[in-house]
């Protein structure tokens, strides 16, 4: 990283300027062919949710990134004087669309983003917080082959009352290639349906993968449900009234639930009786 | 009246949020966020710099309809301290005994929880608890949970 951030030219640049979740950004880029497959990348990454805006790069979009090409190799600058440069065109837009799909994250209006898979069984959404590479898009792959509708393998997208609206992109399942890329795999592909309705949360489940794990899980109250929430909460630190308020919701109506747990095809079969069980328990109730 | 030596809960760069039977703080300051029990939250909320360590206990008492000692505000009170959760840090008044010993001496013959605070901290930003997505092995530093966080590939992906 460099401080050389390149300058707008608003004679030699394009832009695609869009909003997304009341987001706005502004991708700047003088190579047209670049321009127009960050835009196809960013659309997809982000299911088309994107309202395009037609005004100028600096009245409006308040989150903006360029990225070019110069001496025969890419380069990338962010809303945060990050810049980066001699990289693949590959990379460049990996980099641009995790960039801009946080930012939209971490600042979107009135929601907050959850790095979580979402399944839902019985009307009731299960949250899977986690980081990348945690395993989350094969469990939640397990799940929807064992019948639970898919709603994200990357965030639970939360409202003020604590309902979960669905971001069903293809599963991007690792492990396929040595280099960590993803494979995108289509919910339908699994036998499965994708939920489009905002729903209820009914379980935040706290797990990781042990090879040699027992599920033995414990009920968590409701301080330290939200606690081992935090650091999945991507506007935590921007936002961070409205995302408590909003995780005391969900847990206000959820179980929090923790354990270690073995591997995910064997797991999702004991979880899909265990979620089962739990609900039965709340209607004797 | 106020007293130096009586504890003063902080206000300043705190959201609270009241949670059922526990209360979370989140400090702004710090980025690190605190589940108090019930026990530590009713001393916490009773730090108001006039009640003596030994009116909180008999705030807690009323509240609990339990016996309460001094002991027991005590060890609220230090985790209080180690939590930044106090204007002014307050010297334990453990008189050489771990914390250990206390809970011990507590634990026995307390009729309520102890006091108990739990902390975390805030990932330091939102790009490294989501992505494994770089240009530059920099970039992979602070992204702890990659499978990888000194080596950015050929793919851009913080990975071998």
């Amino acid at each position: 990283m460099t401080e050389q951030v390149p300058v707008y030219n608003p004679i030699s640049d394009q832009k695609f300027a869009f909003r997304c979740y009341g987001v706005a950004v502004s991708i700047q880029c003088a190579d047209e062919p670049l321009l127009l497959e960050a835009e196809q990348r960013l659309r997809a990454a982000l299911l088309n949710r994107v309202e395009i805006i037609d005004d100028n790069f600096d009245s409006s979009a308040k989150h903006c990134f360029k990225i070019g090409l110069h001496d025969g190799s890419y380069y990338y600058s962010g809303s945060e004087s990050e810049y980066s440069e001699n990289v693949s065109r590959a990379v460049v837009l990996n980099f641009l669309e995790s960039m801009v799909r946080v930012t939209i994250a971490e600042h979107a209006v009135d929601r907050v983003f959850l790095h979580s898979g979402v399944v839902a069984l019985n009307g009731k959404a299960i949250l899977i917080p986690g980081n990348s590479y945690s395993g989350k898009s094969t469990l939640v792959a397990e799940l929807v082959r064992n019948g639970a509708v898919y709603y994200s393998d990357e965030y639970a997208i939360l409202d003020r009352d604590g309902l979960v609206h669905s971001f069903p992109r293809p599963l991007a399942m690792r492990g396929f290639k040595a280099s960590g890329e993803q494979t995108d795999v289509n919910v339908e592909s699994l036998g499965g349906l994708a939920g489009y309705e905002p729903i209820p949360v009914g379980m935040v489940l706290i797990t990781e993968y042990n090879e040699n794990a027992a599920w033995d899980p414990i009920s968590l109250e409701s301080g330290n449900g939200i606690l081992e929430m935090i650091p999945h909460t991507i506007s935590i630190r921007f936002n961070t009234n409205f995302a408590l308020g909003v995780l005391n919701k969900v847990v206000s109506s959820a179980f929090v639930i923790k354990s270690k747990r073995p591997d995910a095809k064997k797991f999702a079969k004991i979880f899909s009786n265990f979620f089962d069980n739990r609900l039965n328990c709340i209607k004797m109730a | 009246m106020n007293n130096s030596q009586n504890p003063v809960a902080r206000k300043n760069d705190l959201v609270v949020q009241e949670v059922t039977d526990e209360v979370l703080v989140y400090d702004l300051s710090s980025n690190k966020a605190h589940c108090l029990n019930e026990t530590s939250a009713i001393v916490w909320k009773s730090c108001d710099g006039t009640n003596s360590v030994s009116d909180i206990a008999k705030l807690v008492a009323s509240n609990t309809g339990a016996n309460v000692s001094e002991d027991l505000i005590w060890l609220a009170i230090d985790q209080l301290n180690e939590s930044d959760l106090l204007e002014q840090e307050i010297k334990s008044s453990f008189a050489g005994h771990s914390r250990r010993d206390v809970i011990k001496k507590i634990g026995l013959g307390s009729m309520i929880a102890l006091p108990v605070i739990a902390s975390l901290v805030a990932p330091s930003n939102a790009f490294g608890a989501v992505s494994c997505a770089c240009t530059v092995p920099g970039n992979c530093s602070t992204q702890p949970g990659c499978p990888s966080t000194v080596n950015c590939n050929p793919a851009g992906v913080c990975a071998p």
